[in-house]
């Protein structure tokens, strides 16, 4: 995650809420299905970045951050179905994401 | 009066003003306010009192396309039809469904919602529906509380239950005493004699099983079988019209149309009851009512679909304690006692809170589900794009009268596939954007095929999809339209090209929405009865 140093965030700060979060689906199937369900293999790590903008600095804040950029996405409807589950964008970007790391630190 | 031509004495000849051949919904309806009216009428219906095989079996078939249940097993055919066997659902056509819808080619009714309304608003007290409510003033009163699903182009739409009204046994007597109508049983449709000059109806020849057969003479005939039958006795029952009464363009028998419908998600919901009391069946008035989703009509042009309908659908929980006392309470109010059923009250009895807790739901609040839900699903009924090629044909076998059979064609497109899609997608947005519930689609919704290809339930047609239901609604094969190249009847019903033959009943929509259709079949038929009271040819008392 090469771009996260221009935010004020510590990138592996961000990582570490993120993995808090929703690292339980990070080396599962759903979260390889989510990864592999986005068109755009570039829009976990957008997303990403966008998070590290907000700079959420706790679990709650991160939580809240997230809400509200599924709130944005499903207002209007810019879903993706993975394995049949309706989810936000945000949340299917979050979910590859979280494979992503996990992959990283797998390496 | 009720008459049987298995006592009549053969050969003789029945007139009256009108003649309705088929007394189900349509026909009743039609024929009593005729009677009303002061006109004559002869409702000539195929079968008995009760349902006989022999009857029974001259509605047999073949099925060559969708699959379909038999068709023998989908209407009844004897004095008030299919109603005998109706559940009762009741809602009008939206505006929508009458008007053109240019971005798929339908050219709509040719007449508008404001001609209907009135009919319908006189029809619910046929049907016995209620008041003519059919908006979310309902949910209000039992202050449901309703969200806004207006940012997936979503409208709510909703239902009211006849009881439902079996139209032979509730308005037999009502067709016993009168004066004017006179009902002949065991009188089935096997030729409609023409003058080929005029180019209307002379006679009609009927014949019983048993052999005996009479002529019918009338000023107005009105056919009043059912969306498949209407097509084969036109198609099947005029001998010297080859080819089919009314059938110069070929288009008797087109764009048959059903309401399939399929549990094409699963429901997760944080808290069911909080769901399924605004979205699901209510009690409204001490009648039950269904609330759906359907498309806006912006929004169905926007996105070039069909009029489907989302509801909720949901099982039972039958290993919880409320579904166990529930089922031995109605074993023992159905009079069934068993020492079984009474000690499984009482022991279940112990569990007070439970028990307590339903009881306070159903009496209290009122609401329709009162003990643990299993699953919740969501069910999309289509609403069918008109299809030509999805049709109603003459098989090559003959029934025990001599007229052919039925060779039912249904076809379903990929419109009506994507209209599905479309709607559950939009759904499942609303529900999760609200917080109300998670949705999974089925896994095989987007890929070609899953709709169209029909996997019909209990048949084991192709277990990975989803499985598809029928609502055995047989609509639209004597489609109504002002051109005789694109229907068979014109707006007054009339068939085109034969000016005293009439078609009434479901078989003239054409289109059909997501609207159960007998509120709208019983609309329909009393409009037709004004129509030819004030048809000159149709003359008072003459019959």
């Amino acid at each position: 995650m090469s771009a996260r140093a221009e935010t004020p965030l510590a990138a592996a700060d961000l990582d570490r809420l993120l993995l808090d979060l929703v690292g339980d689906f990070g080396g599962t199937d759903f979260g390889r299905a989510c990864l592999n369900a986005l068109a755009d293999r570039a829009g976990p790590r957008r997303r990403w970045s966008d998070l590290a903008a907000a700079s959420p600095h706790d679990l709650a804040t991160l939580r809240q951050t997230i809400k509200a950029m599924k709130a944005a996405d499903l207002a209007v409807g810019d879903i993706v179905v993975v394995d049949g589950w309706v989810l936000a964008r945000t949340e299917a970007e979050i979910l590859a994401l979280a494979t992503l790391l996990d992959a990283e630190v797998m390496a | 009066m009720i008459l049987d031509l298995e006592e009549l004495e053969p050969g003789q000849e029945l007139a009256a003003d009108v003649a309705v051949v088929g007394a189900g919904a349509a026909g009743i309806a039609l024929a009593l306010e005729l009677g009303r009216r002061g006109r004559s009428v002869l409702l000539l219906e195929s079968g008995g009192l009760d349902t006989e095989g022999e009857t029974q079996d001259l509605y047999e078939g073949d099925i060559t396309g969708v699959a379909y249940d038999p068709l023998s097993a989908s209407r009844a055919r004897f004095l008030g039809g299919t109603t005998a066997m109706w559940t009762g659902w009741c809602k009008p056509l939206d505006a929508a469904d009458l008007a053109p819808r240019p971005w798929l080619g339908l050219e709509g009714w040719p007449i508008g919602h404001d001609v209907l309304q009135p009919w319908y608003e006189r029809a619910v007290s046929v049907v016995e529906c209620g008041a003519y409510r059919f908006d979310r003033w309902l949910w209000a009163e039992i202050e449901a509380p309703l969200d806004d699903f207006s940012s997936e182009g979503l409208e709510y739409t909703f239902w009211q239950k006849s009881p439902p009204t079996r139209f032979g046994s509730r308005y037999r007597e009502d067709l016993a005493r009168s004066t004017l109508v006179r009902v002949v049983l065991h009188a089935n449709l096997v030729d409609i004699g023409i003058d080929p000059e005029r180019g209307h109806v002379t006679s009609l020849a009927l014949a019983s099983l048993g052999g005996h057969r009479i002529a019918v003479r009338a000023s107005a005939y009105v056919l009043a079988c059912g969306g498949i039958e209407n097509a084969r006795l036109l198609l099947a029952a005029c001998s010297a019209r080859p080819e089919g009464l009314g059938n110069e363009k070929g288009q008797v028998g087109r764009c048959f149309m059903e309401h399939p419908h399929w549990d094409v998600a699963t429901i997760h919901a944080p808290d069911s009851y909080r769901l399924l009391d605004s979205y699901y069946r209510r009690k409204v008035g001490g009648r039950p009512h269904r609330i759906g989703w359907s498309f806006s009509a912006e929004e169905q042009a926007r996105l070039g679909v069909m009029n489907c309908s989302a509801e909720l659908d949901i099982s039972y929980d039958e290993q919880s304690n409320q579904h166990a006392i529930s089922e031995a309470w109605q074993r023992l109010s159905q009079g069934r006692f068993s020492a079984e059923a009474a000690a499984e009250i009482l022991a279940q009895l112990q569990n007070l809170s439970e028990v307590g807790h339903s009881w306070w739901r159903k009496h209290v609040r009122g609401t329709y589900v009162n003990k643990p839900v299993d699953e919740i699903r969501l069910m999309i009924t289509l609403d069918p794009l008109p299809n030509p090629e999805s049709r109603v044909a003459l098989s090559r076998d003959r029934d025990a009268l001599g007229l052919r059979r039925t060779e039912l064609h249904w076809q379903l497109s990929d419109i009506d596939e994507r209209s599905i899609e479309l709607l559950a997608t939009k759904v499942a947005t609303g529900l999760t954007r609200l917080g109300l519930a998670r949705v999974r689609l089925h896994p095989a919704l987007g890929t070609r095929g899953w709709g169209t290809s029909g996997n019909l339930r209990g048949y084991g047609i192709a277990p990975e999809l989803p499985e598809m239901s029928i609502s055995w609604h047989h609509m639209g094969t004597t489609r109504m339209s002002t051109r005789a190249d694109r229907g068979v009847v014109d707006a007054d019903c009339q068939v085109h090209g034969v000016a005293n033959l009439f078609v009434a009943g479901s078989s003239v929509f054409p289109t059909v929405g997501n609207a159960n259709p007998t509120l709208t079949i019983v609309a329909l038929a009393m409009r037709l009865a004004d129509h030819l009271v004030g048809k000159a040819a149709v003359s008072n008392g003459t019959g």
